[in-house]
């Protein structure tokens, strides 16, 4: 899993690349950690090149999302293929998140 | 209500009819006890009277008697003065006789023979007077007196009766009564009087006819009655006097009642003969029924009668009689009147209350009552009368209420009813799509609703199935059945063990269990892809087993513990059984409304009956033919419980493995891409789009971390293996691990509605592998923890 953090229209977007699963999940908790520090700034989770999500990915999406709300940040998710999106229907991650 | 009176039909005509009846009977009684007395008073002073009429006619003829017995007497005195000058003086005393006794029609001095030398052997000098019929030819009043010589050769007199009796009684003598042919026939009698001189030797006797017509006369004068006559028997029972003229002198008393054939006249006879006195009563030809009084005539022993008929006697008594009778009549008319109408009025206020009380039974509550005012039996009965119209309102009212009551509540009853069935499985094939499993069910409550209920649903390819029946009928079980069914629901969904779903089952109904119900229940739970079943049964009727074997098809019953019925005791132990049951096997589960059906004898089903009705065939046939077989035993016997009974029939096809690989790996997640390695190839070997594949992925990898991260404790190495195995129906996942006994299914699910700061970090995983594999299936198998995935082939 590779992932890049750029900023955008006073945006951090964080692009994720490849395989977001358990094996990986520890490296990408430390890749998005600038992210949860951050305040003042909304969030874009960039997933068109992602291939594949487990419940450890998830996990880590959702400590994103209540870390930005505590301080008052939207996140966004952008590019999500069909496959991906239906994961996030079927644990009701579809209803926590905005999409871009 | 006239016609009706009449016929006796009424309380009114028969009250009538029976006083009536008793006052016409003490009424003719009276009459007649009075009638009797009537005719005895009348005959007694009937017969006074004519005692007092016969001393009458007796003191006349004695009177005739005397004053001729007198005469006699004087005239023989002046006889024995004059015995000297027999020619002369004997004719002037004869002729003297007539003149001063006008009722003497003779008289004669009869002499000795030879008393006289010159005069001859007879003398007896005789006066006489001409027949009365002549008396308008003489200047005398007493006719005309002729005298004569008596005594003749041929009237030789010496001989005769009248000169015999009183020379030999020496005494007068009063001969009987005789026809005299000589002069105008007359009847007459004799009075002859001895003439005795010094000596006392009878030298004349000297007689006096007495003519009898005065005393026919006087007999036929006595008119006693109307119907009556009078007669006079001699002392030998001649009549001397009868109104019938023919039999006076010629007949006796007795050849008359010879002749008419009386004994009843005779005996009269007799006693008039005998010189009684009395009355006899007599069938007169004459007179009809008749009374006879006689009485001797002292003086000439002769006996005078009159005979009267009973009818004029009692001609006075019959009139009154008649006049009481018709009196009594006209009293019995009045009195019907009276009573018809006395009788009507007081009755007046039951027909009005019949009238009223037919309103009633017609329906009409409002009827108007008569008001009765008199203080009797007739208030008495129309108050009760009154309180029973006002019950019955009442209780009309009651009864109309509890009706609609009773309407609600059967309404309420048939929604109950629907409820309950809906609650149970009613869609049959109830899997059309799966060929492993054949399942048919059907509840015949006996009542609208039932405490019996069965259910089964697939869960990881395991049949959830339950059968039970509820202690008791109706509503109270219908609500212990659905509380017993949604608890069924509610914990096999986490819980895969039967026993534990029992148990768990008990505590909840064993909890304020107050009316004692409890539930026999069985839980089975058929892993379809290796036919093991798991049951546990507490106190049902055990399930029989058909199964295929090298002699034929089995029926055998499926061993059960003794376990109590769920709801008698809270922390019951309830024991878990064990058996795999192999393809085309049949499992026929029943409640006991099957084995105690009953016929119209009170005769079971029974368990023998259950054995031979059970056929190899389909679920449904099975039930079919079971339910046929159960109605041609009961007949027409009414269905005393419910009737429930659930067939599962077990048909997994033997289908061939496919694809099989493998992969071990340990709880390292570093491995994670080598699993989704192991992941791609299967996918791809089973033909797998790229979605479906990342979904395999997921799931492989949420169960296998999750044995990674549990399993085994931190810093030991386990060992992970994973097995692919696909047929043609279905790709299966296998992974095994060594490590502590774990099982995943029964953690609670996520709740995916909770928003981003209350969903918790952790528990996604075991979320995502239920809702990605078509069946998650954990067993603890040979101290290894075994938990299956499955997928359908696409």
């Amino acid at each position: 899993m590779k992932t890049t953090f750029k900023e955008e229209n006073n945006e951090y977007v964080m692009y994720f690349e490849g395989r977001l699963d358990t094996s990986s999940a520890p490296q990408v908790q430390q890749d998005v950690q600038p992210l949860i520090d951050s305040t003042g700034h909304d969030i874009v989770l960039d997933c068109t090149q992602m291939q594949y999500i487990s419940s450890s990915g998830l996990r880590i999406f959702l400590s994103i999302l209540k870390s930005a709300k505590a301080d008052g940040q939207h996140v966004y998710i952008r590019g999500l293929n069909n496959d991906l999106r239906q994961v996030f229907t079927m644990t009701g991650f579809i209803t926590l998140f905005e999409f871009k | 209500m006239k016609h009706v009176f009449w016929r006796f039909k009424t309380f009114a005509a028969r009250l009538s009819l029976w006083v009536t009846l008793t006052v016409t009977i003490i009424l003719v009684v009276t009459a007649i006890v009075a009638n009797v007395f009537v005719r005895e008073g009348i005959l007694r002073e009937e017969e006074l009277r004519a005692n007092l009429m016969l001393d009458n006619a007796e003191q006349h003829i004695d009177a005739v008697f005397i004053a001729v017995e007198t005469a006699v007497k004087n005239k023989a005195n002046e006889v024995t003065l004059h015995l000297n000058e027999p020619h002369e003086e004997m004719y002037r005393i004869t002729r003297e006789m007539l003149i001063d006794n006008p009722i003497i029609v003779g008289s004669a001095i009869a002499f000795e023979p030879n008393y006289y030398a010159d005069q001859g052997y007879y003398f007896s000098p005789y006066s006489y007077r001409e027949a009365p019929n002549n008396i308008n030819q003489t200047s005398n009043k007493e006719g005309v007196i002729k005298s004569k010589q008596l005594g003749t050769k041929t009237y030789d007199y010496p001989t005769m009766e009248w000169y015999q009796m009183p020379k030999q009684l020496k005494q007068g003598y009063w001969s009987e009564p005789y026809c005299d042919t000589g002069g105008g026939e007359m009847m007459m009698t004799t009075y002859s009087y001895p003439l005795k001189n010094k000596d006392g030797e009878v030298y004349a006797v000297l007689t006096a006819d007495v003519s009898l017509e005065w005393l026919s006369q006087m007999m036929d004068s006595l008119k006693y009655y109307e119907k009556s006559y009078s007669f006079v028997l001699s002392r030998n029972g001649t009549f001397i006097t009868h109104p019938v003229k023919e039999v006076v002198m010629n007949q006796t008393i007795f050849e008359g009642a010879e002749e008419i054939g009386n004994p009843i006249l005779a005996q009269i006879g007799e006693e008039m003969v005998q010189g009684n006195n009395g009355m006899l009563q007599i069938n007169s030809p004459h007179l009809g029924k008749s009374f006879v009084f006689f009485k001797p005539v002292k003086h000439t022993d002769w006996s005078m009668a009159i005979m009267c008929s009973a009818d004029e006697f009692f001609k006075n008594a019959r009139q009154a009689g008649l006049i009481v009778a018709a009196l009594i009549l006209l009293m019995i008319l009045v009195l019907i009147f009276i009573l018809r109408e006395g009788v009507r009025r007081l009755t007046l206020p039951l027909t009005q209350l019949t009238q009223a009380v037919n309103e009633v039974a017609h329906g009409n509550m409002e009827a108007t009552l008569p008001n009765v005012k008199t203080k009797d039996e007739m208030m008495r009965l129309c108050h009760s009368f009154s309180m029973m119209q006002k019950s019955l309102t009442w209780q009309m009212d009651e009864l109309k209420r509890v009706n609609e009551q009773k309407g609600r509540i059967e309404g309420e009853l048939k929604v109950a009813s629907n409820i309950q069935r809906a609650m149970l499985p009613k869609i049959f094939p109830p899997y059309p799509d799966r060929d492993d499993v054949d399942i048919y069910g059907q509840l015949t409550p006996a009542k609208e609703v039932g405490g019996d209920l069965y259910d089964f649903y697939i869960r990881d390819e395991k049949l959830f199935f339950c059968i039970g029946d509820v202690s008791g009928k109706g509503v109270p079980a219908s609500l212990v059945m659905a509380v017993a069914r949604s608890l069924f629901r509610t914990l096999s969904v986490h819980e895969p063990h039967p026993d534990r779903i029992i148990a768990q089952m008990n505590n909840r109904m064993a909890e304020d269990n107050e009316q004692n119900m409890f539930v026999t229940l069985l839980i089975g739970v058929l892993d379809l892809p290796t036919g093991r079943l798991r049951y546990s049964n507490a106190g049902h009727d055990a399930p029989i087993l058909l199964t295929h074997t090298s002699e034929g098809v089995q029926k055998a019953y499926l061993p059960c513990d003794s376990n109590l019925p769920i709801g008698v005791m809270s922390n019951w132990k309830f024991s878990i059984q064990e058996t795999t049951i192999n393809p085309d096997t049949t499992i026929f589960l029943y409640t006991d409304g099957l084995t105690e059906a009953e016929d119209v004898n009170h005769n079971l089903f029974g368990e023998e009956r259950i054995m031979n009705a059970l056929i190899d065939s389909t679920s449904q046939d099975i039930i079919e033919r079971m339910t046929d077989a159960v109605h041609d035993f009961t007949g027409d016997a009414e269905q005393s419980d419910d009737l429930t009974m659930l067939t599962i029939r077990y048909t997994k096809p033997e289908n061939q493995v496919r694809f099989q690989k493998s992969i071990t790996l340990n709880n390292d997640v570093n491995q994670v891409p080598q699993l989704a390695e192991f992941v791609d190839e299967v996918c791809e070997a089973v033909e797998f789009d790229m979605g479906t594949t990342m979904q395999m992925n997921l799931a492989l990898e949420e169960a296998v971390v999750n044995v990674m991260n549990y399993a085994y404790p931190k810093g030991v190495t386990g060992d992970i293996q994973i097995e692919a195995i696909a047929n043609d129906k279905r790709l299966k996942f296998v992974i095994s691990d060594s490590g502590m006994p774990f099982d995943p299914t029964i953690h609670r699910p996520v709740d995916t509605t909770l928003s981003a700061e209350e969903r918790p970090i952790g528990g996604l995983g075991i979320h995502l592998i239920t809702q990605l594999m078509d069946s998650i299936n954990y067993e603890r198998k040979d101290n290894m923890n075994v938990l299956t995935l499955r997928k359908k082939l696409l």
